[in-house]
């Protein structure tokens, strides 16, 4: 099992997905715990 | 029935959100990781897609968290309509961002899938044309929100967009069997379809469990953080007149 998997021709749109994906998650996560902390002050 | 009519209550709400949301975090970590950790490194490419069968696991999902944020914002806007409760609009507002986000993921994801598999980023075909709608009447919704300065206006009016706008969602689901589209018709939820190996279910599978955790997350957060808001706002007024009176 490779670290990071080759996917032949498709690896910038399988990355871009994935990351674009998770970027926005890590964002929504982040803005939202800043705010629960704000909350709970 | 009788769990909305439970937690119409904002302190039993509250109680239930601060419990539940944490937990539904944890559990979308762990599905979301597995899934990602699935879909690109466990499970094996297609015979007739290869490796680019793998952007679905993430496109799939979030087109359809999309399509269930935008249910439960118009079902909460139709329980606010009806019994004039605040919590049910607050509730619709929190759905819209994040089901705008996920249903923009999808695009997306969708786009970028299309140009492997189908040789185009984007077709004006039923299914996508009606996501983008999709996407649009959140936009629409947060934007009556944003731009109208009475909140209770706001509310009804945007309220009134999701209920009416809510006609697009059987559009989206039945459009690959009304119209000629490049998308398949449904594999997963149908009892005749042809069905998906496990090993392309199971991180469909995680991935979409996480997500809908994701979600949940989300929304009970963005809730709690509105209640509070909101209480702040409504106790400043009385703080400001005590001062004012002890001087």
């Amino acid at each position: 099992m490779d670290i990071i998997p080759d996917f032949g021709k498709y690896s910038l749109y399988i990355w871009l997905s994935y990351g674009v994906s998770v970027a926005v998650l890590l964002g929504f996560t982040v803005y939202t715990f800043v705010q629960n902390a704000r909350r709970k002050k | 029935m009788g769990m909305i009519s439970f937690l119409a209550n904002p302190l039993r709400f509250k109680k239930f959100a601060r419990i539940a949301a944490p937990i539904f975090g944890v559990l979308a970590l762990v599905l979301i990781i597995a899934g990602i950790w699935v879909g690109l490194w466990r499970s094996p490419e297609d015979q007739l897609q290869g490796h680019s069968v793998r952007i679905m696991y993430v496109h799939v999902p979030a087109v359809w968290i999309g399509m269930m944020a935008y249910a439960a914002m118009a079902l909460a806007s139709l329980f606010a309509y009806i019994w004039r409760h605040t919590l049910a609009d607050e509730l619709a507002r929190a759905c819209a961002l994040p089901g705008a986000a996920f249903t923009a993921l999808g695009l997306l994801s969708g786009a970028l899938w299309g140009k492997t598999s189908w040789g185009t980023f984007w077709q004006w075909d039923g299914r996508m044309t009606s996501t983008l709608i999709l996407l649009f009447l959140f936009i629409g919704y947060m934007a009556v929100w944003a731009g109208t300065t009475d909140k209770r206006r706001a509310a009804r009016i945007a309220g009134l967009v999701a209920m009416v706008g809510s006609i697009n969602l059987p559009i989206i689901k039945f459009s690959v069997d009304w119209w000629n589209t490049l998308h398949q018709t449904s594999s997963v939820s149908m009892p005749d379809a042809p069905g998906l190996p496990p090993s392309i279910l199971l991180p469909l599978m995680l991935m979409t469990f996480g997500y809908s955790f994701f979600f949940g997350w989300l929304v009970l957060s963005r809730v709690l953080n509105s209640i509070s808001k909101a209480s702040d706002r409504r106790q400043r007024p009385a703080a400001a007149s005590t001062t004012m009176e002890t001087l």
